[in-house]
């Protein structure tokens, strides 16, 4: 019995993939292993941060991906405003999906 | 075998007399309460697990409540009493639900233990796995009803169970509100279809469907209905609501609940009206909705800082891949080429990924709230250092629905994108990026969650059972993605079967 699944255009073999991450797992721990012996805690330098300094508290999680976000920034206010936590408006979209589904089907 | 002739009604009532018993027990012992209740949960599993083994290997089993004999089922000419019918798709998805409900409970026995109400507690969370079982497996429209208003009465009923925290009742009133609505929709098209053929049997009804303009509106009434229940955009807000309030195990029971109404979508889609209705326009809806899903769940996901939110709007991306997967494969119906019976499949396999990944990471969450007392993320660091085996479950869950090989997410998200993109490429990249962005939030999570210093030190332990149950998901997850062929062969190639070939699921009753 084979063991890859059949995807429709191609296969998928997870234990073929597992053997290869794992032959790669090798690799990486003898390049490791090859690296400065010395190195350790209390040596490392100060993060780099585009060449400033860097800010000692302050950042929290919404700051992560804060480029993507604010790239994004048009959507966002649109989309969250959208989201206002009334009832009525959750009922108001539900009645807006139901009538877009029957015009659709009913007059197509 | 005489049992097993009643399984299919053992399944729905077992649950739902454990439900009533739980508080009479709780009165004597609450280890006596218990010992019953996960002893009624394994005995409903083994029997879902028997009942599956024999749809696969006999074919259908239908069950008429009240006559003679179960499989008595249109004595005058036409079905007249309560049917319940089992394919390999509703044994799949009642598998599903069982094995889901079980852990669920198990891992409560200690997450719940500081409430004083945990009698009540138990007998909702009962009524609404038979509420979900009821679901899967009637053949009948008007139970289907009865079924769909158990699930959302209980379901809000757990939904307020933090009742000194105002925004569980508040999520729970948003909850019944929008349930009602849904509810009253399927009790109109239940009415109508009534009035036109004099019938509330699935079957019967797929029979005689005539594609008049009354029909198309029921159609219209109840994919509105069951696309609000499961959480597809632009119908979703009420989830992230729901789910930041709930606690962790009803969540995850809640979650299976919106699968379930997936799979009653896809049986009224197929099976209903699938040979007379134009399914391309249904399948298009769908996977227009299933892709506006994945966009605005990942995006959402990104900007949440409370944990809970933030796996409630992923779980509107991860329904929207199922949406995707199955109205691909609905646009081709019924003469469907091997792509499109691929892309049913791989939505089909996601239901059941979608379940075990989603469950992990709240149950995962759950404990991290158990542990520390704390949802937010910015309040939360190094909890790795203390919790190495929750991290590590953590790291698989994330894995796993951010679709990274060789988890279970990626084996079933590749079949749809494979498939979806011989339909539309556009679809599937946006089902990629989505992937990727789905990554990059729950990278974000375990570095802030689990790495960097650690922010608090009254940390408690994790109790083991709660552990166990993740470890058992887990292991599901890494050997569902290791073998995901015994899976697709065994499990989800004879439910997509049964899902596209309505003719046997009529014949079965008429």
């Amino acid at each position: 019995m084979s063991l890859m699944l059949i995807t429709g255009v191609g296969f998928w073999d997870p234990l073929a993939f597992l053997a290869g991450f794992l032959i790669l797992l090798l690799i990486s721990y003898i390049i490791r292993s090859m690296g400065e012996e010395s190195y350790g805690k209390g040596i490392q330098l100060e993060a780099f941060f585009s060449g400033d300094i860097p800010p000692g508290k302050g950042i929290h999680v919404g700051n992560l991906y804060w480029g993507f976000s604010d790239a994004l920034r048009g959507y966002y206010k649109k989309v969250v405003a959208l989201h206002t936590g009334i009832v009525n408006d959750y009922v108001a979209w539900f009645v807006a999906l139901m009538a877009i589904i029957l015009i659709l089907i009913t007059l197509i | 075998m005489i049992l097993l002739e009643h399984v299919p009604l053992l399944l729905i009532a077992i649950p739902l007399l454990t439900a009533f018993a739980t508080p009479v027990l709780g009165k004597v012992n609450s280890f006596l309460r218990n010992f019953w209740i996960i002893t009624a949960l394994i005995s409903t599993e083994l029997m879902g697990i028997w009942l599956g083994h024999d749809v696969l290997k006999n074919g259908i089993r239908v069950y008429t409540l009240g006559a003679k004999l179960p499989g008595l089922t249109s004595p005058v000419g036409f079905p007249i009493r309560i049917i319940l019918e089992v394919d390999a798709m509703n044994a799949f998805i009642a598998m599903i639900v069982i094995s889901i409900a079980l852990i669920s409970f198990i891992y409560c026995m200690r997450f719940m233990e500081w409430s004083r109400n945990l009698d009540k507690f138990y007998t909702l969370l009962l009524l609404l796995l038979t509420g979900m079982m009821g679901l899967t497996l009637t053949g009948d429209f008007f139970n289907m009803f009865v079924f769909f208003e158990i699930v959302s009465i209980s379901s809000a009923g757990l939904i307020a169970f933090y009742v000194h925290r105002g925004e569980a009742l508040e999520a729970a009133f948003k909850y019944m509100v929008i349930s009602s609505i849904g509810a009253l929709m399927v009790l109109f098209a239940v009415g109508l279809l009534y009035a036109q053929y004099n019938l509330l049997n699935m079957a019967a009804i797929a029979d005689s469907i005539q594609n008049s303009f009354v029909d198309k509106v029921v159609v219209a009434l109840l994919l509105s209905a069951f696309l609000l229940k499961a959480g597809s955009v632009p119908v979703h807000m009420w989830k992230p609501d729901v789910y930041g309030e709930a606690p962790v195990p009803v969540v995850v029971l809640l979650i299976t609940s919106s699968l379930v109404s997936l799979f009653i979508l896809f049986r009224i889609t197929f099976t209903v009206f699938g040979l007379i209705i134009d399914t391309a326009l249904l399948g298009w809806i769908l996977a227009v909705l299933g892709i506006l899903s994945i966009f605005l769940g990942v995006t959402m996901a990104l900007i949440q800082s409370n944990l809970k939110r933030l796996i409630g709007y992923s779980a509107i991306a991860e329904i929207g891949y199922v949406l995707l997967g199955l109205g691909s494969g609905l646009i081709g119906f019924p003469s469907l080429s091997e792509f499109g019976v691929k892309a049913i499949s791989g939505g089909i396999f996601h239901i059941m990924n979608d379940a075990l990944d989603l469950s992990l990471l709240f149950l995962v969450v759950g404990t991290i709230i158990h542990i520390t007392g704390k949802r937010d993320m910015n309040q939360l660091g190094g909890l790795a250092r203390h919790q190495p085996s929750l991290a590590l479950l953590f790291l698989i869950g994330m894995s796993a629905i951010s679709g990274l090989p060789p988890f279970n997410g990626f084996a079933s998200k590749l079949m749809i994108y494979e498939s979806v993109y011989r339909f539309n490429p556009f679809l599937t990249i946006v089902g990629v990026l989505g992937s990727i962005v789905m990554l990059a939030i729950f990278v974000k999570v375990f570095v802030v969650t689990f790495l960097g210093i650690p922010r608090r030190k009254d940390i408690k332990e994790v109790p083991e059972s709660m552990l166990a149950m993740m470890g058992i998901l887990a292991l599901f997850i890494i050997v569902i993605g290791l073998f995901p062929n015994l899976f697709v062969d065994n499990l989800i190639t004879p439910a997509c079967q049964a899902l596209i070939h309505p003719e046997k699921y009529v014949e079965a009753v008429l």
